[in-house]
């Protein structure tokens, strides 16, 4: 409803410039039609709650505000830094979210705009009261903006309108109610005071509060004078460019954009890579990567020939590096001095025909901060000591060996101390050695096993908060009692096979059941082969908060003791999983199968199943191995087995790599925290027999799939990797006598690592198994109409075409391949949101993000409990190991025993007076007593848990047994 | 449109009689009234119609965007309403127009610019609702209005950031900055420096040994030529084309010793229209 | 069933009634309902049962009668066709036109090959309205010597709703000029003749003197204008920037109105003083 016409206007004008980046400007012109029913959304107010107007469904939003007697109206900087408070239970209950401010956090940064809109949804309506007030479309609040004013002021004077507004609005003789602006800006606080409208500093309003550990999580914002001044040094680092610099800059390719990657094994090394260089670009030093963080979008310049520089050949760790110091003193300059040294060297050593493009960050595109876990280095606290409750800086060092330890102020170190907290960051100027951030929470004490687990899956960005309420409706209501409908066989479009002898193979305790198979002849004399994987799209209907919180999740996380799902575990372990005995719902894929091995039929449909029996993987060999046994189920499972051995012999003549990875098991001791063995996993031939069929039924969907949607199939590649990335491994193997890596194709690898064998360690070719899986590209998603049909190509697995088709309960992109499926056998039509590309490349990345941090975070995990059974043993233990990288300070080593991986450092293998020399073409360290140590030796180590006392960190210290 | 012979003589006879009668009782060198209202579209950068007695109608808008500063800097285009986009007259019209406009450096070489590399491209979009007499005149003084009321993005200095910027680095043509712009309308500058004004044609039509300004389409139809003249920087200036009125049965030359006739019309009412069309913004 | 409203005005598509007692004539059509409807802009006029509505502004629309100023746009097969401002060009047929040799000439072949010597693209004539079509077009007649071609002076045309039919429409004014009001919004303005030509014919009765004729047919038919004084020229240029301040104000125009006018413009000296607007309304507010 408009306004009539009055002394008011019901039509406002907007006019401004907006510049693109190309540089060009229009000018806009907008019509704002003003309404005199904006809702003040209190429940306080008879008079808005009469004007209401009915939403789109019809219903009539309730108002939000209860009847407290302070309302808070927020400015865009607190949103943007103080998020962590507004989310608090303990403070900000009733907040008023000028549109003017929600616009505005959207345009600087969409996860705390998306978690500001989260605290308006209805979900928090009992303890955060937050209400968006569209102030630029009410009467009451628009103002035009003024010749002269910038847009910031603007802004500034619509907020301070709106304060004024609720004060008057809801002013009362007989309450005490309030509307208190809450801002840290300056002006704006002066403004308002001088206009007597009531506003308060973040830190006033906490301090009001009372609650002293809320004041911590308040980032101090000092005057960027004052602290400067405090700084008496010169150094620091360059300044960012301006952007119409930046702009030009990438225009005339005078400088370029990637993301940074900082090296894990030397922090003051990173890569660039950029778009149309196939090699990326080196960062070297601290001052070149001018506070650019590791994942951060940056502009780079390359640097003249004359300075570009190898990749460093010296382990550098963040927590090696004494060279901290807090502001209080005076501060070092930027590099300390570890670090020139460290430079100088690799300078003097620098090979100039090896030199690869080296470059400078000059400016930041887009920061990829995150929460980060750490604990605070003990120089600065003292755990067990009182604290003064003075504010105090610390530094914070983060888990993370690439990040830079960060700044906080806290009033508590000491008690923080020995602590793991989470902290976030907030911004680095030039002149500060550190980037400054603020406390959000501690997760507890360090090596508490609840504090170190929520570490691990924080510093993955894994999602492991309960299932929102949404979600969880969009269960069916029935529960655990939900039984299949015997109704949907009728309509033809689920088949019914029930009858057929279909039963899984899965490790032991698996409760969430993905995929079952069958087997067995046709009167022809062909195979009936199927593969049946859980119906999970039958549950999780697109577009639901069920299916966003899945996407979000993108993947199950396998801890040691803990698995996140990525779905609740109703559908996991029970309506979706294929339990033996009960009737599920699955999709299936059918082939008939000449005995030779050519697939004559492929069939996919959706079925009602019931599954004889869920072997373990033994139970399973067992089975197959008796010939007592013949019945249904162990023929079935003897022409399984004798099915995948064809097809792994077809999927190895055509090129299929067989690399091995040293995955371990850990078997936990009674308690739950103590593992009292670690054991590699063993495998037998059912585990291949499995594998051999889900690879098969992938590769069968991404044909089906790709010839349906050829635009937006998800399919899965891996690239092949470049020769170059066997270079050193080759150079290394030569040294060594052996044969080479053939890296012509994917079956020359195979073959060629066939070759690669030590008559007197059998070890050794698993050994170079597992390291040129490093020397591989990572597999990723993708949307099929991003790369051409030959780009398809799964190397590792010598296909043409492949997807994930087989795991929808623990992997989404699977839900998304199984609703594609669903369209392309027209059993349901693709929901719109997957027809859009864009939606589907943002899954895609996702998927690839999580995917990768869910491994990561998996592996952490084994690190950890493995590091908590060192720590258990009174005595050092030795073991054997290979030495898989030689450094100018360090060796690499791998304990195939326990998978494990650590360095020797050469501080503990020499010293001063009998150095070790670096023989680098060698790939070797010679003791002073003239011992060698080369690559892919073999020695004994001494493993032991080691508790670094700085830090407060555990780590597996080797030395030579 | 064709006049009976009657008409063309009673029209000849009265207009080069002594003293000149013209059919609405102007004399010979006063010019029509005409109605003007400037920022009629509020989208585009500047604009103006203009409407004449007769019912010619005009409507002017300017807009501008970031070029390379080499490009042509000025495009006319000119629309008649009734006639196709590729009959000659709407055609010429733009031409003339745009030569007029490419010969102002006060623009071209100084208000449109804005550094080593880059420049304002200004697209000068006319649309005649309507007309009787040719709409040169009134298209001029709607594109007067317009690019008088026209302002342009102001740029922002680029020297914004830090104060440690090393500002001996010269910078080459391939660095020049992109230009970064006020996003703040009301700040914007006006398009035309201080003080000038866009150029103004008007039409002189010589009927025998007389000549009329502003004529009228019947009185074109009398005439032996017609002929537009530029006024600019307050002078008669190029360029001062012939136009072509189609055929008449008096076709002839415009008489040299008419010129200067025709020049001193032009110097007499110019300066007025001028000022009354700054007047009235 | 709904009173048309006779006051206020109609848009196209507006409906006037459902009724469907009422005869519909101009400007009205039935819709797929079979209510009544406007077809046009303008404001309901009833005769008995008749409604229709009169277009506020639109072409001239020919009615049997109306005296009429028009142009000749082509000579062809035994006719003319005359340009009026309506939706169709009018037809003049050879044989409703007085040639010379007076009034009971028969037609010869010889004057179809000739018609360009009487009347040729471009002239202008006053016809009257002889019979209008069904599809809208009409024919003319100039079968009177107060009709035929024009001289002496000049054109002006206004929109043709605000012409007031009049029984006369060729009007005597102030100072020495006549004017000629067409029906169709053309109006002739020009010297005005000493006597009227009906008196010179009917002088001449039977048994005429053939140079006589010819001089009355050169009369209808002459190709030149007479010797007009500065006085009249300038007098006929006042009217004619009188009728357009009349049309811009859009008032009706007929010959006491415009003997008014005059009379109220001869304030302003200079008769160019009457294009500006503020002349203009000045004017026309004085106006009765």
């Amino acid at each position: 409803m408009i306004a009539k016409r009055s002394s008011k206007q019901s039509v406002a004008h907007k006019v401004f410039v907006r510049s693109t980046k190309a540089g060009n400007a229009h000018k806009i012109f907008r019509e704002q039609y003003l309404r005199d029913d904006v809702s003040c959304g209190s429940v306080k107010c008879g008079e808005c709650s009469g004007k209401a107007q009915p939403d789109f469904k019809g219903d009539v939003v309730p108002p939000v505000l209860a009847n407290t007697d302070l309302y808070c109206v927020v400015d865009t900087n607190i949103c943007l830094k103080a998020i962590d408070l507004l989310e608090h239970p303990d403070c900000f209950t009733d907040v008023v979210i000028p549109h003017t401010v929600l616009e505005e956090v959207r345009n600087q940064s969409i996860s705390v705009y998306t978690r500001l809109r989260a605290l308006t949804s209805t979900s928090f309506q009992s303890k955060k009261r937050f209400y968006v007030y569209h102030n630029e479309f009410s009467e009451s609040t628009f103002s035009q903006r003024q010749r002269m004013e910038t847009v910031n002021d603007y802004n500034d004077r619509l907020i301070r309108l709106v304060t004024k507004y609720y004060n008057e609005h809801l002013s009362n003789p007989k309450s005490s109610f309030k509307a208190v602006l809450i801002t840290n800006d300056r002006l704006n606080l002066e403004k308002c005071r001088s206009e007597n409208i009531l506003a308060a500093s973040l830190h006033d309003y906490v301090t009001e509060l009372g609650n002293a550990k809320l004041l911590d999580l308040v980032a101090i914002q000092e005057d960027a004078a004052d602290l400067k001044s405090k700084q008496k040094n010169e150094t620091s680092y360059a300044p960012y460019i301006s952007t119409s610099a930046v702009l030009s800059g990438l225009n005339s390719q005078h400088l370029h954009q990637g993301k940074l990657s900082i090296s894990r094994y030397n922090y003051l090394e990173a890569s660039v890579s950029v778009q149309g260089s196939s090699k990326p670009f080196l960062v070297i030093g601290r001052d070149m990567m001018n506070r650019a963080f590791d994942g951060d979008k940056v502009v780079v310049e390359l640097l003249p020939k004359s300075q570009w520089r190898k990749p460093l050949q010296t382990l550098t760790e963040a927590d090696q590096d004494a060279g901290a110091a807090d502001d209080e003193e005076q501060e070092s300059s930027i590099l300390s001095e570890k670090e020139r040294l460290v430079m100088l060297e690799e300078a003097r050593n620098a090979k100039p025909g090896e030199a690869e493009p080296t470059c400078k960050v000059v400016a930041v595109l887009k920061r990829n901060w995150r929460f980060y876990v750490g604990n605070i280095s003990s120089e600065f606290a003292k755990h067990g000591e009182r604290d003064s409750g003075a504010l105090r800086s610390v530094l914070v060092r983060p888990m993370d060996k690439r990040i830079s330890q960060i700044r906080i102020q806290t009033r508590r170190p000491n008690e923080l101390a020995g602590k793991r907290i989470v902290v976030a960051v907030d911004d680095w100027p030039s002149w500060s050695r550190f980037p400054q951030g603020h406390f959000v929470k501690a997760l507890g004490d360090i090596e508490d096993h609840q504090a170190e687990t929520e570490a691990i899956l924080l510093e993955h960005d894994i999602e492991f908060r309960p299932f929102p309420q949404a979600a969880m409706d969009c269960l069916p209501a029935e529960g655990d009692n939900w039984k299949p409908d015997e109704l949907v066989l009728t309509s033809g479009k689920r088949r019914d096979l029930r009858d057929l002898n279909i039963c899984s193979i899965d490790p032991p305790g698996c409760q969430d059941i993905d995929d079952a198979l069958h087997a067995h002849v046709l009167p022809n004399g062909n195979y009936s082969l199927g593969v049946h994987i859980a119906d999970v799209s039958h549950f999780v209907e697109a577009d639901t908060p069920l299916d966003l919180e899945g996407a979000l999740r993108a993947t199950s996380t396998y801890l040691v003791d803990r698995r996140i799902d990525m779905l609740p575990s109703l559908l996991g372990t029970n309506l979706c999983s294929l339990k033996p005995y009960v009737e599920r719902y699955a999709f299936s894929v059918i082939w008939e199968m000449t005995p030779e091995g050519n697939i004559v039929n492929t069939d996919f449909t959706k079925s009602l199943i019931k599954s004889r029996e869920a072997f373990e993987y033994t139970e399973a060999q067992a089975k197959h191995d008796d010939k007592s046994q013949n019945d249904d189920l162990a023929q079935s499972l003897r022409i399984l087995m004798k099915v995948s051995k064809m097809l792994k012999q077809k999927r190895l003549d055509a090129g299929a790599l067989n690399l091995a990875s040293p995955e371990v098991k850990i078997i936990m001791g009674d308690e739950m925290n103590d593992p009292t063995e670690v054991k590699i996993k063993q495998a037998v031939d059912t585990n291949s027999l499995v594998e051999e069929f889900m690879l098969l039924a992938n590769i069968t969907v991404a044909h089906k799939i790709y010839e349906h949607s050829p635009q937006t199939a998800m399919l899965r590649r891996h690239p092949a990797p470049p020769a170059t990335n066997f270079d050193v491994i080759n150079d290394q193997l030569r040294l060594k006598g052996f044969p080479q890596i053939a890296t012509s194709s994917s079956k020359a690898v195979a073959d060629s690592l066939d070759t690669i064998v030590d008559p007197k360690d059998p070890f050794f070719n698993t050994l170079i198994r597992i390291l040129a899986t490093r020397c591989m590209t990572s597999a990723e998603y993708f949307a099929a109409g991003n790369f051409a049909y030959p780009e398809f190509r799964h190397y590792g697995l010598a296909t043409e075409i492949y997807t994930h088709f087989t795991s929808p309960i623990r992997r989404y992109a699977d839900v998304i391949v199984h609703r594609q499926l669903e369209a392309a056998i027209g059993y349901k039509h693709l929901p719109p949101s997957h027809f859009v590309k864009a939606n589907l490349e943002k899954i895609v990345d996702n998927n690839n993000n999580r995917h990768r941090n869910a491994q990561l975070a998996g592996r952490a995990s084994v690190e950890y409990f493995v590091g908590k059974m060192l720590k258990s043993q009174k005595e050092p233990m030795v073991l054997e190991g290979y030495i898989i990288k030689v450094f100018s300070n360090g060796l690499g080593i791998l304990v195939p025993k326990y998978g494990l991986e650590s360095i020797i450092h050469i501080e503990d293998i020499s010293s001063e007076e009998e150095p070790a020399s670096f023989d680098e073409s060698n790939y070797a360290l010679i003791l002073a007593n003239g011992r060698k140590l080369s690559i892919f030796d073999k020695i004994n180590v001494k493993v032991e848990s080691q508790l670094h006392e700085a830090t407060g960190k555990r780590s597996v210290k080797m030395t030579l047994g | 449109m064709k006049l009976s012979n009657t008409e063309l003589e009673f029209l000849r006879t009265s207009l080069t009689g002594t003293p000149v009668i013209r059919p609405d009782s102007r004399h010979a060198g006063q010019l029509r009234p005409i109605e003007s209202e400037i920022d009629i579209l509020p989208m585009t950068y500047g604009s103006a119609r203009v409407r004449a007695p007769d019912g010619s109608d005009c409507i002017v808008g300017v807009k501008a965007k970031v070029v390379n500063r080499h490009d042509d800097l000025i495009d006319v285009s000119v629309d008649i309403a009734g006639l196709k986009d590729n009959d000659a007259l709407p055609n010429s019209l733009a031409l003339v127009l745009k030569q007029v406009l490419d010969s102002c450096p006060e623009i071209t070489n100084n208000a449109l610019i804005i550094n080593d590399k880059y420049g304002f491209n200004l697209s000068v979009d006319c649309v005649v609702l309507s007309y009787s007499s040719h709409p040169l005149v009134i298209l001029s003084a709607a594109i007067f209005q317009a690019l008088k009321s026209t302002h342009l993005p102001k740029q922002l200095d680029s020297l914004e950031m830090d104060e440690n910027m090393d500002l001996t680095k010269t910078k080459t043509a391939d660095e020049a900055e992109i230009p970064q712009f006020d996003d703040d309308w009301s700040q914007s500058v006006p398009l035309c420096p201080e003080g000038w004004t866009p150029p103004l044609l008007f039409i002189v039509s010589a009927i025998n040994n007389t000549v009329v300004i502003d004529p009228t389409i019947n009185e074109q139809l009398v005439a032996e030529a017609s002929m537009f003249f530029t006024w600019k920087n307050s002078k008669v200036s190029a360029p001062i084309e012939t136009l072509n009125t189609g055929s008449t049965p008096y076709l002839g030359a415009f008489a040299p010793e008419l010129l200067l006739e025709a020049y001193s019309l032009v110097e007499n009412c110019a300066p007025a229209l001028e000022q009354s069309l700054l007047s009235s913004e | 069933m709904e009173e048309p409203s006779f006051s206020g005005l109609f848009t196209p598509g507006e409906l006037i009634t459902d009724d469907p007692m009422w005869m519909r004539g101009h400007g009205t059509y039935t819709g797929q309902d079979r209510k009544t409807y406007s077809s046009v802009a303008g404001k309901l006029q009833r005769v008995n049962k008749l409604l229709t509505v009169k277009q506020l502004n639109g072409r001239y629309d020919p009615l049997v009668g109306d005296h009429i100023v028009g142009r000749i746009t082509e000579v062809g097969n035994r006719k003319w066709s005359v340009e009026l401002g309506a939706t169709q060009d009018a037809s003049l047929q050879l044989g409703s036109v007085n040639l010379p040799g007076g009034v009971l000439r028969r037609k010869s072949d010889d004057d179809e090959l000739n018609m360009r010597e009487f009347l040729k693209e471009g002239d202008l004539l006053n016809a009257e309205v002889q019979m209008v079509y069904q599809d809208g077009g009409c024919a003319l007649h100039t079968r009177s010597l107060r009709y035929g071609k024009l001289r002496n002076g000049m054109l002006c045309t206004v929109p043709p709703n605000l012409i007031l039919r009049q029984v006369t429409q060729s009007h005597d004014l102030e100072g020495g000029v006549e004017a000629i009001i067409g029906a169709n919004g053309y109006i002739w303005l020009r010297q005005s003749q000493g006597q009227k030509p009906e008196q010179q014919t009917t002088r001449k009765a039977n048994g005429l003197n053939r140079l006589e004729q010819d001089s009355d047919a050169a009369l209808i038919f002459k190709d030149t204008n007479d010797e007009i004084s500065i006085q009249t020229r300038q007098t006929i240029s006042r009217y004619y920037n009188c009728i357009q301040a009349l049309a811009d104000c859009e008032m009706m125009i007929f010959g006491s109105r415009l003997r008014e006018i005059y009379e109220a413009s001869l304030v302003y000296a200079d008769a160019a003083e009457l294009l500006k607007i503020e002349v203009k309304q000045d004017l026309c507010r004085q106006l009765k």
